[in-house]
């Protein structure tokens, strides 16, 4: 289309327009008429004759017309969008370096937003996949004074839960124990959730094969029956539809599989209990009336509320029922309060923390990185001063020159927001791998519609700023006066306050990211209590049915065995290997001091060991014996206790002889035969509760775990060590392979991960406001070149210039850092929950971040204050 | 008002006018009056309706307008064909040479 159709030059109101075009044409076709010998008057008429309906075809013309203006002024928008992006291309194409720096800064703030909030997104926002999730709420007991805030819950509470509370539709409890299923391959150690009846209605999770359990399964006479999940069924009959039907052996008892549950199963992520994994089989279990009767607390509990309840008006039901059922059952449930919690606030509860502070971290990186962008953009406006002082003359207004502006803002924002998506999703594939169990993903990662969406956000905003930042100021600027020293000023102190800012929110991050790095080398440096190098685990499981004496004499066994392996130092087995997940823990006294209330009984881990426990873990012995062949299955009760028990009760005091009371099992009094050291049993960053470690020969536990402390090359032992296990017993599953060094290791994994992504991203801060402080140097000093050649003819010395290039520089980062510590100090407080070992005013971390931004800024403006020094006097006359 | 058999077949004003201005531009006028002695009366187009079609051309890009001077000195708008309208006037002269030719074989055969 040829631009001249389109000239403004030329184009007349369109009714005119018709109009002029049709009085030519009847006044040429009059006029040949009267040629031709007509009167005029006649000549019109025949002229106007010809023309046909001049009103309507007026009209006609005129819409034609207007059509075709529409259609050109389309036509020019488009034209004129495609020309300014191809100038735009050329505008970043003539500068790569640049260009390529600002859309990679840009593109890793926005690849590491959406990688995090890709994964937040995934982890706390997606509902558990239950129908109607928002209905489904955890129900615990909690003791307040002791600041439990979820304990399991008794039978006893959740039977008369089930039958007074109006809050509720349904209500399922369930426990989760270690089995051993047999049949169709090796013996399989899995985890056997028990649950009451309407689990699978209450949870509304279809079954993948077969049917869920059903109200006839929970029968007293009924076939034993089970449901097994998708995992479970993938590794033992790889996906086989003819699972349903067949019978299996699970701990000696011969069930059948009449379902199987999907991916995801309903695991629901309470995996926790006592004894650890999301479970592999569902089995019903009935409510004998005897419990009705309190004794322990080890269920838990899951309750659909009822259409139109709250979670809060749930809680206010249950404080209620508290206050009943402490009076039903006073001695068992004094001190004792029931809560109510939303299942996906449960289930968010240990990731919520880590998560916000990494999308935190992220966040502030893009707000860096949009800021050095902006600033790097700004320094380079002085650069197209000229180009625009040209564009202006030839007629282009500041609306123009604005819509270039943001078109190129948009080429710009654009490539880095389709880097960055590109890069996030990588990023987010490389990560979730070696995330801990809770803060991986529920589903797939990937990058959902959410993070598209804040792409485009992110993308928009990045426009807006890197199109109307320049705008502004090309549109401030009179084409006359272009080069006006206050314009100059004025951009320079903006660009001040953007690296300023930038520099200040660097300065938040570098601490918090000091911080972290002080706890995890704190945690680094805790004693576990045990020695972690050097030393192997296995476990293994006698099936539930197994006799005692069988229980007694397999152990004995296998630990005699594997202690006269070569290689071997020393043998034993426990209950709970410590730092590898929760274990049970019961209320305890001692027998020569006054009963404390019920409310005020000290908790005590309880571990039960056999053989070379304590040699072989390295706990030392503190007083008295370990246990040995004396303290067989009909001997008198013993007990070895920890240090912190020992001094709990009788401080100064030798312990031994002494009797103690543990609520596990019988209440028999237990004579303590020795102490050890103090063992982190569960959490490595606090030694939480006392230990009380019974005889394996006295307890009859059939889940143990073998440890053998075997020199540095233990692990290499595992081969043996499952051989002899074998030769004792072939029906015996084994699992939980480990060295210790791992385990701990494990235990401070999330922490460590953590500090290593934020550190990371501190350092990226650092590096970009160390950026941002050498380009504002350097644009002080392109600025200036006059000014400094001036000094140096006048006698200034080279050591005056670098002086006075670096004072601005360092007064920023100064004013920065004082602005960037309070803020980080105010900050702080929110990581507490994840420091250890250290305050939010920790000096080390603190002067760390000092250091290092002084350093960072120092060296960002040393290059150019460099090439200020080697500015020649004549040289800088010369300019202009 | 003309007779039936002078009137032109749906979509042929479009190709005319263009042809009318492949040789040189011309004002509205003009190409009613050499389209009147070219097709020597056989033609005859009611001259109001070259204009609505001359700005449905000018839209589609085939045809450009500009204003200029008449012969006798008034001002008068010109158009002119445009590279796009050549490469269309092209195309439509051979649909019409092929549409022609099948339609002669037909009615013009001996019966």
């Amino acid at each position: 289309m040829g631009r001249k159709a389109r000239s403004p030059l030329w184009r007349l109101p369109v009714a005119e327009e018709v109009r002029e075009e049709l009085d030519f044409h009847l006044e040429m076709c009059t006029r040949e008429l009267i040629a031709e010998g007509w009167s005029e008057a006649e000549a019109q008429r025949r002229a106007g004759e010809r023309m046909g309906d001049l009103e309507a075809l007026g009209t006609a013309c005129r819409r034609a017309a207007r059509r075709r203006d529409r259609r050109f002024r389309f036509a020019d928008l488009a034209a004129e969008v495609t020309g300014d992006a191809r100038f735009a291309w050329r505008q970043w194409a003539r500068r790569p370096a640049f260009s390529a720096s600002l859309v990679l800064v840009l593109a890793l703030g926005i690849a590491a937003n959406v990688a995090a909030f890709s994964l937040v997104d995934r982890t706390l926002l997606v509902p558990p996949p239950y129908a109607d999730a928002g209905r489904l709420v955890t129900l615990w007991e909690a003791q307040p004074a002791a600041s439990k805030a979820k304990n399991v819950v008794s039978p006893a509470n959740f039977i008369a839960w089930s039958e007074e509370a109006r809050s509720f539709e349904a209500m399922t409890g369930f426990l989760t124990v270690d089995a051993t299923l047999a049949g169709d391959g090796e013996p399989l150690r899995t985890p056997l959730r028990y649950v009451t009846r309407g689990h699978f209605q209450i949870l509304e999770r279809p079954t993948a094969a077969g049917r869920p359990l059903g109200d006839g399964d929970f029968e007293p006479d009924a076939p034993g029956v089970v449901v097994i999940s998708d995992g479970l069924w993938q590794r033992r009959w790889a996906r086989s539809p003819e699972v349903v039907g067949r019978t299996v052996e699970i701990d000696g008892s011969e069930v059948e599989v009449v379902g199987v549950m999907p991916p995801g199963g309903l695991d629901m992520g309470l995996a926790f209990s006592p004894y650890g994994d999301a479970p592999d089989v569902w089995a019903p279990m009935a409510i004998p009336e005897a419990w009705r009767q309190p004794s322990g607390r080890w269920m838990m509990v899951v309750a659909r509320l009822a259409p139109g309840v709250t979670a809060a008006a749930a809680q206010t039901e249950m404080d209620g029922l508290g206050e009943r059922l402490r009076d039903r059952f006073p001695d068992f449930n004094e001190g004792w309060a029931f809560r109510v919690v939303p299942l996906t606030d449960h289930l968010a509860a240990d990731s919520r923390l880590p998560l916000l502070t990494l999308l935190g971290a992220v966040a502030l990186v893009l707000l860096i990185a949009g800021f050095n962008t902006a600033a790097l953009l700004l320094a380079r406006t002085a650069g197209r001063r000229d180009e625009v002082a040209v564009r202006r003359a030839l007629g282009a207004g500041p609306w123009r020159l604005a819509r270039q502006m943001l078109t190129e803002g948009a080429l710009l924002a654009s490539t880095a927001g389709a880097v960055g998506l590109l890069l996030g999703g990588f990023a987010l594939q490389l990560a979730v791998p070696l995330l801990p169990a809770h803060l991986a993903p529920r589903e797939a990662p990937g990058v959902g519609t959410e993070a598209l969406l804040l792409t485009a956000l992110l993308v928009l905003l990045a426009t807006l700023l890197f199109g109307l930042l320049p705008a502004a100021y090309a549109a401030r600027r009179r084409s006359g006066r272009a080069t006006g020293a206050g314009v100059v000023g004025r951009r320079r102190r903006l660009l001040a306050a953007f690296v300023f800012v930038e520099t200040a929110v660097a300065v938040v991050l570098l601490a918090g990211a000091g911080l972290l790095l002080r706890s995890t080398w704190n945690l680094l440096q805790v004693d576990p209590g045990f020695d972690r190098s050097g030393v192997a685990a296995l476990s293994t499981r006698l099936p539930n049915d197994a006799e005692p004496a069988r229980v007694d004499r397999t152990w004995g066994e296998i630990v005699e065995q594997v202690a006269a392996l070569p290689g071997v130092e020393h043998a034993g087995a426990v209950s709970n290997l410590p730092l590898a997940g929760a274990g049970p823990a019961t209320t305890y006294h001692a027998g020569d001091r006054p009963v404390p209330a019920s409310a005020d009984r000290p908790v005590a881990d309880v571990r039960v060991v056999r053989g070379d426990y304590f040699r072989a873990m390295g706990i030392p012995l503190v007083e008295g014996r370990d246990f040995d062949r004396r303290d067989a299955a009909d001997a008198p009760a013993v007990v070895v206790i920890d240090r912190a028990a020992a001094e709990r009760w009788w401080p100064g005091e030798s312990a031994l002889g002494r009797e103690i009371h543990v609520a596990w099992g019988d209440d028999r009094p237990r004579t303590v035969v020795g102490v050890v050291g103090s063992v982190h049993q569960v959490d490595l960053e606090a030694l939480a509760r006392d230990a009380v470690y019974l005889p394996h020969a006295q307890e009859g536990t059939r889940g143990m775990t073998l440890v053998v402390d075997g020199g540095p090359d233990a692990a290499a032992l595992l081969p043996a060590v499952r051989a002899r296990i074998a030769e004792v017993d072939p029906t015996l599953p084994l699992y939980d392979a480990a060295t210790l060094a791992g385990v701990v290791g494990e235990a401070s994994g999330e922490k460590r991960l953590l500090t290593a992504a934020v550190s990371l991203f501190a350092l990226l801060a650092l590096l970009l406001a160390a950026f941002g402080i050498f380009s504002i140097s350097a644009f002080a000093v392109a600025e200036r070149r006059r000014e400094i050649g001036l000094r140096m003819a006048l006698g200034a010395t080279r050591g005056e210039i670098v002086r006075s290039v670096l004072r601005p520089a360092a007064l920023l980062a100064a004013a920065a850092l004082a602005v960037g510590v309070g803020l980080a100090l105010a900050t702080a407080r929110w990581l507490e929950a994840l420091l250890f070992g250290v305050t939010a005013a920790d000096p080390w971390a603190i002067g760390g971040v000092v250091l290092a931004l002084a350093a960072g800024s120092l060296l960002a403006a040393w290059g150019p204050a460099r090439r200020a020094a080697a500015v020649a006097p004549v040289e800088a006359l010369r300019l202009e | 008002m003309p007779d039936d058999h002078k009137d032109l077949i749906r979509g042929t004003l479009d190709p005319l006018i263009l042809k009318t201005l492949s040789a040189r531009p011309l004002h509205g006028y003009g190409i009613a009056r050499f389209l009147e002695q070219e097709s020597g009366d056989a033609l005859s187009i009611e001259e109001g309706s070259l204009y609505p079609a001359l700005y449905r051309l000018q839209s589609k890009g085939w045809i450009e307008a500009e204003w200029g001077r008449s012969e006798l000195g008034r001002r008068a708008k010109f158009y002119s064909l445009t590279a796009a309208g050549r490469g269309h006037l092209e195309r439509e002269t051979e649909r019409w040479r092929a549409f022609s030719r099948a339609v002669s074989t037909i009615l013009l055969a001996e019966a």
